[in-house]
């Protein structure tokens, strides 16, 4: 079994997947996509970590993605309770008429 | 032949990650996503992660994805609350610090190296080999998903449960 493509092939498309889920959270104005955004940046890392465990035969790569998965599971469940509460308390989910915390 | 899997994989996640940021209706997006992770899914194979290409279907488009629309039908999303998509308006200042951090990252990816002659072994990413590793030397990080996973379960029962405002 060999490596099918170069290290900077594999990291190059974490890096262009993790600049498309910055570009969303930057640019979109509701919660949810915000959150299918930020899946997007969990994602590419996860990529990364896969890439380097491949290039340097260390399973800790695995492992360290096994855990962002768990970890993106609690964080999508966190956030979209909070999503709901957001669209019970203030009926709205632009981020721009959620601005309680500004001083 | 393996390496042009790879980047027909890679165009169509980037592709469809596109999509999810650029479409205006969430429910087109979240599929999008799916679309996406089921290629993510397939490049984690060729890298010989097998069992973290099977956790990536199962639990991202599977379970996470299936969340979201679960929440977008929950919410009823109207017409009128669907936002204009705007990108060259909220692309300022931000827009050029991102393009800038983009292109320094660029330059140490192309300095790491490019040898396509590296060997894995052959259980290597297998679910016995990713088992043994993760109960044994990485225990802890185990356990302490465990409770992660507990907190975020209490977080959401105390979070929906509460009473309304007011």
């Amino acid at each position: 079994m060999s490596m099918v493509v170069p290290l900077s092939h594999v990291i190059g498309l974490s890096l262009i997947l993790f600049f498309i889920g910055l570009t969303g959270i930057f640019t979109r104005r509701d919660a949810i996509t915000v959150f299918l955004a930020v899946e997007i940046l969990l994602n590419a890392a996860n990529i990364a970590f896969i890439g380097f465990a491949q290039s340097l035969e260390s399973e800790f790569g695995h492992v360290a993605a096994f855990t962002v998965i768990c970890i993106a599971a609690a964080e999508a469940a966190i956030g979209l309770s909070i999503v709901i509460r957001l669209k019970a308390d203030h009926r709205t989910l632009k981020l721009k008429d959620l601005n309680e915390l500004r001083g | 032949m393996e390496a042009i899997i790879f980047y027909i994989f890679s165009g169509f996640a980037v592709l469809f990650s596109l999509m999810v940021i650029l479409l205006k209706n969430p429910v087109t997006s979240a599929l999008s996503l799916v679309a996406s992770f089921f290629c993510v899914s397939g490049i984690f194979f060729l890298l010989h992660a097998s069992f973290l290409g099977v956790i990536q279907i199962l639990i991202y488009a599977g379970a996470i994805v299936v969340l979201f629309l679960y929440v977008l039908m929950l919410l009823n999303i109207k017409k009128e609350d669907l936002i204009e998509n705007k990108m060259e308006r909220r692309l300022g200042y931000g827009g050029k610090a991102l393009v800038l951090v983009l292109v320094l990252f660029a330059f140490q990816v192309i300095d790491l190296p490019t040898s396509s002659t590296m060997q894995v072994r052959e259980s290597f990413g297998t679910v016995a080999s990713f088992g043994q590793e993760l109960l044994g030397p990485f225990a802890i990080v185990f356990e302490l998903v465990s409770l992660v996973l507990l907190a975020a379960i209490l977080g959401v029962v105390a979070l929906i449960s509460r009473k309304e405002k007011g």
